[in-house]
């Protein structure tokens, strides 16, 4: 069942208080977070989190098209080992 | 020991689940994203779970996502099919297509140096891992290994000359 929608995303607060000091004083800087289930809001996009997977903390850097997924979706507990994808230079 | 040179660097294909049909093709959980770079023609290295090495040459490429079928010279009844299960498949770096201009391919970043704006060497690349939210280098430096986002914001250059990449602002990363 989804979770309330009264209720509201639920997003570590720590984590949110976080994210609304450095939008207020304009840094940018990483943030440590062991919060995976947190969901991504929009003062999140443009931000980078070092998300844990359990072994590391990967870094995710937020863009416009994940908000609303949860931060742990993007820092995978098995990696993924494939090198022969194309990048542009 | 050293890193093997660019051109000789094996990137992995996938691993031989089982055999597909009765006319020898096998089917592969793809470590490929674009499995579009894969044709007939090419030759693949397989290893086999009990260490034998054998070089297949694929004859087609069928299917696309994260499971295809693959068929290979030389492997035409389920039998041959299914004693390649369990392999892990790999490719030669020169046998994969030019990437063309200035791109690459994702591996062919293992082994860079890692160097600061201001010039210290941090560390060279592990491995490069294609995420979710966006490519990652892993770095082995003092102390431990660092993980980088491959953005713009952290990587300022990649020079394939130098087999260098250039990074900044690099607070707040750890592995």
């Amino acid at each position: 069942m989804p979770r309330s929608i009264k209720k509201g995303p639920y997003v570590s607060e720590k984590l949110l208080n976080k994210v609304a000091a450095l939008n207020k004083s304009k840094k940018k800087q990483v943030l440590k977070t062991w919060s995976r289930r947190s969901t991504i809001t929009p003062d999140f996009v443009g931000h980078t989190f070092a998300v844990h997977n359990g072994n590391k903390f990967i870094p995710v850097f937020v863009s416009e098209n994940m908000v609303g997924h949860k931060l742990g979706e993007f820092s995978p507990t098995r990696i993924f080992r494939g090198h022969a994808d194309k990048r542009k230079g | 020991m050293t890193a093997p040179r660019a051109e000789d660097r094996r990137f992995p294909v996938g691993a031989i689940l089982k055999g597909h049909g009765l006319a020898g093709q096998v089917k592969v959980r793809t470590a490929m994203h674009d499995s579009s770079l894969l044709a007939a023609g090419m030759t693949l290295l397989a290893e086999l779970p009990n260490g034998e090495r054998r070089e297949l040459l694929l004859t087609g490429v069928h299917g696309d996502g994260p499971q295809l079928r693959l068929a290979f010279e030389g492997i035409s009844d389920r039998d041959a099919a299914d004693a390649l299960r369990g392999a892990e498949l790999s490719i030669a770096r020169r046998d994969l297509p030019d990437p063309g201009g200035a791109g690459y391919y994702l591996g062919d970043l293992i082994g860079y140096r890692v160097v600061a704006e201001s010039g210290a060497t941090i560390g060279p690349v592990k491995d490069a891992w294609d995420l979710p939210a966006n490519d990652v280098l892993q770095v082995e430096r003092e102390g431990g290994e660092l993980l980088i986002p491959l953005l713009d914001e952290f990587v300022t250059a990649i020079d394939h000359a130098a087999r260098t990449v250039t990074v900044r602002g690099l607070e707040g990363l750890t592995a």
